[in-house]
């Protein structure tokens, strides 16, 4: 967690030693006695207060600069050190326009450049006091800054930079400290006339700020591996990369490193996207066993409709048999040998039987009803069909077209008794169906056939398939 | 016919410097000596050079020489009395670079044009004379002496003194060698001193490190060759310096003592040590001393904490109001 090192210490602080040199020191040090009033606190006006000071120092844990354990920005302020005092004013009065000038010269301990404050006036009296209160009625501020370069707002404004001793007007202040990299850190003080607050600040690495939206709001939130109970609530994040995943049940998982920036606040919107269904996943890619052999037979079983229409055919015993007026159902079997590509399809040398027994309406010649059909076989061959082909996992619709002939007998039963007629046809044909690949051998399915021409009578198939697949043996390749 | 062919190529260097000086060959060494601008080192080897040489032993007096160019890298006629031998001797590469070094190292020699003579036989002598400068081997270990000296590191392995090391042990004799003792001598004493002054600035530190390393390149320094009294001294300091900040008192103020008289600084650290030892009489008597002199509050100011610790705290406040004295008009 981000720790924020600050320590105010009022008061109880070293004290400031006094020097009047020079002619006019004498009545310089009386005049700004009398302006620092009865008790002065923290200040070594003359000889005896700065004997009673010097007279408690003890030897001090380290020598510092006194023996170059530390570096001072000059001798005198290692010997301020070593004496425990917070530095040093040089008092000198000067004659100005008719009347006089004091300057006092601050050599903070830690400052490394002296404060001038300076007061004027028609007596030594008022100028000592105008300096006095100048160099009194402000706060010393003791800053000691990590990092040491670090920039100060005095009430917004840039004040200084760096750790030493500043002054400020007394009274409510707000620093604010800032530095590349860290947490910007503001520190309200308060402060009378001549004390002392010494501030000792680390400013903690800066941060950035993270929020998410997610959806669906179930989903789980890890970031750098841990979850993410509320992610809806800004969290500080060290700046840089960091790790993010969302989860939820039926929707693809989310991985992203994202960078987080010093002090920037990120807001995400995530929405996850649902899974892909497994069967539609599995049926965007064909499975390879629809694809491992080329070669093929198949088997069939037929269930037809030989629909009614014109025949045209003389029998053997005179009169014709002119047309099929009811539909008949038939049964058969069917067998093909095929190639097949990705999406090319051939079937040759088809082949199939069916057979139908269903006592059917006919007209004879001259528009004779008497009499029926008894039984209709047909053997139809189909030499060459070509079509396509479109496997999804293991499940292939498929479409075949081509021509044939057909071989056909009536049973007819007139009065005159029973007869046989037999005919030969061509038909232009197409089949459709879906089949399932058990294995890259086995496979079966289903179909519809379609016979046409010519004329009315065309029929229509329900087929029930088996199919076996296989590669040509090595010598016929 | 082939012994007659022999002699008058033995021959030829006299013979060319008859036609240069029209003096008897060979020369004798003791010109050298004769010659007030570069005399001959003062070095035992000298003479047995000198006696090889005039008893025709060149390649005895080839060995003397360059032992005691060894020695005096930097001593012109020495490389006049090597190069001469080493013509005699057959070594013409030795020959050339002898002349070429002398030939640097004293540019106005009264006998310039005949040693020039010289040199030009004894390129003539050879096919594949050696290159100007020096070898790059020795050009190559030169620049590590001087590099790492410069980068003040002195000890160890990768020291400025292993590099110098390694120098010295390539057969080679030149004025190069005597340029890589004095970077390491040189930058030694320079960072010593600029060691001490940041240990006395107040505004500035001499870390420990700093002070054992620089220790540590001096006792280096000290295993190859005798250091002078001001060398002692700058390592003897230096050393002192660190076992202060290493808060070793008593070593201290053994190793400074002999070495802090003469040096505010080291005075002022010696006091240090001996308050810090708790031997407040001798620190005192130390920067009293020193306060006589010395315009520096912090001696004032440490001689108070000194007095104050034997508790004579009258006199401590003597020392301290004069440490707190503001400076003359005009001074911070």
């Amino acid at each position: 967690m981000l720790t924020l090192i600050t320590t105010v210490i009022l008061a109880a602080n070293p004290p400031l030693d006094w020097q009047f040199p020079g002619v006019s020191g004498p009545a310089l040090q009386a005049a700004v006695r009398a302006a620092a009033g009865p008790v002065p606190r923290g200040h070594l006006f003359d000889e005896p207060a700065r004997e009673a000071h010097l007279a408690e120092v003890r030897w001090p844990e380290s020598l510092g600069c006194l023996s170059d354990e530390a570096a001072c920005a000059d001798a005198r302020r290692a010997v301020f050190a070593a004496l425990q005092l917070a530095g040093q004013v040089v008092a000198t009065a000067e004659g100005a326009d008719g009347g006089h000038r004091v300057v006092l010269t601050l050599h903070g301990l830690q400052a490394p450049e002296p404060q001038i404050y300076t007061g004027e006036g028609p007596t030594l009296e008022e100028a000592a006091r105008d300096a006095y209160t100048a160099l009194q009625g402000r706060v010393t501020l003791v800053l000691t800054l990590d990092p040491p370069d670090t920039s100060i707002r005095l009430d917004g404004e840039p004040f200084g930079q760096g750790s030493g001793t500043y002054t400020v007007p007394p009274g409510d202040h707000d620093l604010t400290f800032e530095s590349p990299g860290r947490r910007t850190v503001k520190q309200p003080i308060r402060g009378d006339a001549g004390e002392t607050l010494t501030i000792e600040m680390a400013l903690p690495a800066a941060v950035g700020r993270l929020k998410l939206a997610v959806e669906p709001a179930s989903a789980t939130v890890f970031l750098d591996g841990a979850k993410w109970p509320d992610p809806g609530a800004a969290r500080e994040l060290s700046p840089g990369p960091h790790a993010l995943r969302l989860e939820a049940e039926g929707y693809e998982t989310f991985t992203e490193e994202i960078t987080i920036k010093s002090g920037t606040a990120h807001e995400m919107s995530l929405k996850l996207r649902p899974d892909e269904p497994t069967w539609r996943e599995a049926l965007a890619r064909p499975h390879p066993d629809t694809r491992a052999r080329p070669w093929t037979l198949r088997a069939d079983l037929r269930l037809a409709s030989a629909r009614d229409g014109e025949v045209g055919l003389a029998l053997p015993n005179g009169g014709e048999l002119a047309s099929q007026d009811l539909s008949m159902g038939t049964v058969g079997v069917g067998f093909s040998v095929g190639w097949r590509s990705d999406h090319l399809l051939i079937e040759g040398l088809g082949l199939s039987y069916a057979a139908g027994s269903e006592q059917t309406g006919a007209t004879f010649e001259n528009g004779s009803t008497s009499g029926d059909i008894d039984a209709l076989s047909q053997l139809t061959l189909r030499p060459l069909w070509v079509g396509a082909r479109y496997p999804m996992w293991r499940v292939e619709p498929y479409a075949l077209a081509g021509v044939g002939f057909v071989w056909e007998t009536f049973d007819v039963d007139r009065p005159s008794g029973a007869q046989q007629v037999s005919d030969t046809r061509f038909l232009l044909g197409a089949e459709l169906g879906l089949r399932y690949a058990f294995d890259d051998a086995l496979s079966a399915g289903i179909g519809a056939a379609f016979d046409f021409w010519p004329g009315e009578r065309a029929s229509a198939a329900f087929l029930i398939q088996v199919g076996y697949a296989l590669d040509l043996p090595e010598p016929w390749k | 016919m082939k012994a007659v062919a022999l002699l008058l190529f033995a021959l030829a260097p006299s013979i060319a410097w008859a036609q240069a000086d029209a003096d008897d060959l060979p020369p004798p060494v003791a010109e050298a000596e004769e010659n007030p601008g570069a005399p001959l080192p003062d070095d035992p080897d000298v003479a047995v050079g000198r006696e090889a040489y005039n008893a025709g032993d060149f390649a005895a007096a080839v060995t003397a020489f360059r032992a005691v160019a060894r020695r005096h890298p930097e001593n012109p006629a020495i490389y006049r009395a090597l190069a001469r031998a080493a013509s005699w001797a057959d070594a013409p590469e030795t020959a050339i670079r002898a002349y070429r070094h002398y030939l640097a190292l004293a540019p106005g020699a009264a006998d310039g044009d005949k040693v020039k003579a010289e040199l030009t036989l004894a390129l003539r002598k050879t096919e594949s004379p050696p290159a100007e400068g020096p070898p790059p081997a020795v050009a190559e270990a030169l620049a590590a002496v001087i590099e790492r000296s410069k980068a003040d590191a002195f000890a160890g392995e990768a020291g400025a003194l292993a590099a110098l090391d390694a120098l010295l042990a390539i057969d080679y004799v030149g004025p190069e060698l005597a340029e890589g003792r004095r970077a390491v001598d040189e930058t030694l004493r320079r960072r010593t001193d600029e060691l001490i002054g940041r240990w006395w600035a107040p505004d500035d530190r001499a870390s420990p490190e700093a002070l054992t390393a620089m220790a540590a390149g001096w006792a280096a320094r000290a295993k190859r060759g005798a250091l002078d009294y001001e060398a002692e001294r700058m390592s003897a300091a230096v050393t002192g310096l660190g076992q202060l900040a290493g808060q070793k008192w008593s070593e201290a103020i053994e190793t400074l003592g002999p070495v802090a008289p003469g040096d505010p600084r080291l005075r002022y650290a010696q006091a240090v040590a001996l308050a810090r030892a708790e031997r407040h009489v001798e620190a005192e008597q130390v920067l009293a001393a020193l306060a006589r002199d010395a315009d520096d509050p912090r001696v004032a100011a440490l001689l108070g904490l000194v007095r104050r610790a034997q508790g004579r705290i009258d006199h401590a406040l003597d020392a301290w109001r004069i440490a707190l004295e503001p400076p003359a008009a005009g001074a911070r």
